[in-house]
């Protein structure tokens, strides 16, 4: 009777170590593979893309108040006459575009805390932006004038200057960039900094771009009121 | 090398002088610690509206009784040799010990001494941003439309003359200090667009130091009321009158349109006259 109990008792022990030691093997097979995981996904994420810019669109702004707002009316303030224009790829799609590289050395997918921000790399890059009048802003005005010079701009996307703006000058060197965060186009605003004198005024956007092509748009005419 | 030197500078006299102290007797005579609560109020000049802001009609003031409350603790040391230290620090409702008064006290007559001393204190200024809102027509005045406030300390060094008084169970003291202080410098912010049109500007201000005179009489009555062993407890209560005629200049940069070519002017104000009277009480222990 004793007998039959520890040949029972030894037998439960042999049982055991058999399920501790397959436990333990499981256990380091998924450790294994989980510490495989991390490592294969410690790169360098990469969310690169080419794109071209081959969109302008010009927006209307109504700056009577302290921000600027986007409006459809064609009705502005002679003093607060300003615009907000994009620069874009319209062709692009994110989805439908090739990284320009992949480093990872596995078939795993690269895990991350958070999505990285695409980076959009222009293939033509801007060189040159101009803005003429198409009508008479006052006497020494005529349309046709080169008026670039008459205007501050706002590079929100850039947290460019901060309250104030920037002068039209420096423009270019804020908005002509290595690589775009986020999307494929550039935003800024333009605020014509003279009283205009004519009742209507309408001006011709152009961006000149490092492959010789040049992006222009015209704003619609505008009817400028006056402040009582 | 220089800070084990003025390490020694203090360390030195200090052991000389500790070496002494037990052929002499005791260093503290007696001390006496405190705590009591308080009321701040102020009285200032609000002068009219000139062609530039004047940051000193914006200190805080009200119709009110007491603009400020506080809770204070202090000390009172009693050295051998006719000296003695007082220390009073308060607080706000922030709990940090901003405003001190403290005094080294020379009593070469039972009746007569004098006080040397330090004495700072803080107070808001609000709103200082209305000026632009009221005088810039056509324009929004500031665009942060945040409540603007700031804290200011004012400083200063004083000395004067004390004279205590004591009868039985009842200690009057009554200090006369004058000195001068000075009213922290800050900058200050203020970003204006005008209405129905795109023109901005961003003005600047650097506040100049201002020094000042101050006279500053303080009051101090203390009833011991019971004896336990060697400590004695009492009542206090401490009333003081500030008085103070200050000017606040500073040097304004004004930005149009851009962050280039920016305009600046020094800009002087005329002087105001500040006041302020405090009262407070509470219990101290003496032993």
């Amino acid at each position: 009777m004793r007998s039959d109990m520890r040949l029972r008792a030894d037998s439960s022990a042999n049982d055991i170590t058999i399920c501790s030691g397959r436990i333990r093997r499981v256990t380091l097979l998924i450790l294994s593979v989980f510490i495989l995981k991390v490592v294969t996904s410690c790169i360098d994420p990469v969310w690169d893309f080419d794109f071209s810019f081959n969109k302008i669109t010009v927006r209307n702004l109504d700056n009577s108040g302290i921000y600027p707002t986007e409006t459809d009316s064609d009705i502005m303030y002679a003093q607060a006459v300003a615009f907000t224009v994009t620069i874009a790829d319209d062709i692009i799609l994110a989805s439908g575009v090739d990284r320009r590289s992949n480093d990872s050395f596995t078939g795993f997918t690269p895990a991350s805390a958070e999505s990285p921000e695409p980076r959009y790399y222009p293939l033509n890059r801007i060189t040159g932006i101009s803005i003429v009048t198409l009508e008479a802003m006052s006497a020494g005005i005529p349309a046709g004038t080169d008026v670039t010079g008459l205007f501050a701009a706002c590079v929100s996307q850039f947290n460019t200057p901060g309250f104030l703006y920037i002068d039209s000058g420096e423009l270019l060197s804020v908005i002509d960039r290595d690589y775009y965060p986020g999307e494929p186009s550039v935003t800024f605003q333009l605020f014509c900094m003279e009283e205009i004198a004519g009742n209507n005024v309408q001006f011709e956007i152009n961006i000149t771009l490092s492959d010789e092509s040049t992006l222009s748009a015209s704003t619609n005419l505008i009817t400028l009121i006056r402040n009582e | 090398m220089r800070r084990y030197a003025t390490i020694m500078l203090f360390l030195l006299p200090a052991l000389a002088a500790s070496s002494l102290l037990p052929a002499q007797g005791r260093l503290i005579e007696k001390k006496q610690a405190s705590i009591w609560f308080g009321v701040r109020d102020i009285t200032r000049d609000s002068l009219a509206n000139g062609a530039n802001l004047d940051f000193l009609n914006y200190l805080h003031s009200s119709d009110e009784m007491a603009e400020y409350q506080y809770l204070g603790l202090s000390a009172h040391l009693w050295f051998r040799g006719n000296w003695e230290a007082d220390l009073k620090v308060a607080m706000y409702d922030d709990f940090a010990p901003t405003s001190l008064n403290i005094k080294a006290i020379w009593m070469p007559y039972k009746y007569l001494g004098f006080t040397a001393g330090f004495y700072s204190y803080p107070q808001l200024m609000n709103e200082f941003n209305m000026f632009h809102r009221i005088s810039d027509e056509g324009w929004y005045g500031d665009t942060d439309s945040n409540f603007r406030q700031r804290r200011i300390h004012e400083t200063g060094i004083m000395a004067g003359v004390v004279v205590p008084v004591s009868y039985r169970f009842i200690h009057l003291t009554l200090y006369m200090n004058g000195g001068i202080s000075n009213l922290s410098r800050f900058s200050e912010k203020v970003t204006q667009k005008m209405i129905n049109g795109n023109m901005k500007r961003e003005i600047r201000y650097a506040t100049k130091n201002s020094p000042a005179l101050f006279f500053f009489p303080e009051a101090e009555l203390g009833i011991d009321c019971c004896r336990i062993g060697g400590i004695t407890l009492g009542f206090r209560g401490h009333a003081s009158w500030y008085s103070v005629d200050r000017s606040v200049d500073y040097s304004r940069t004004t930005f149009e349109w851009t962050y280039d070519n920016p305009e600046q002017e020094e800009v002087a104000n005329p002087a105001h006259r500040f006041s302020k009277f405090e009262f407070d009480a509470g219990l101290y222990l003496t032993w």
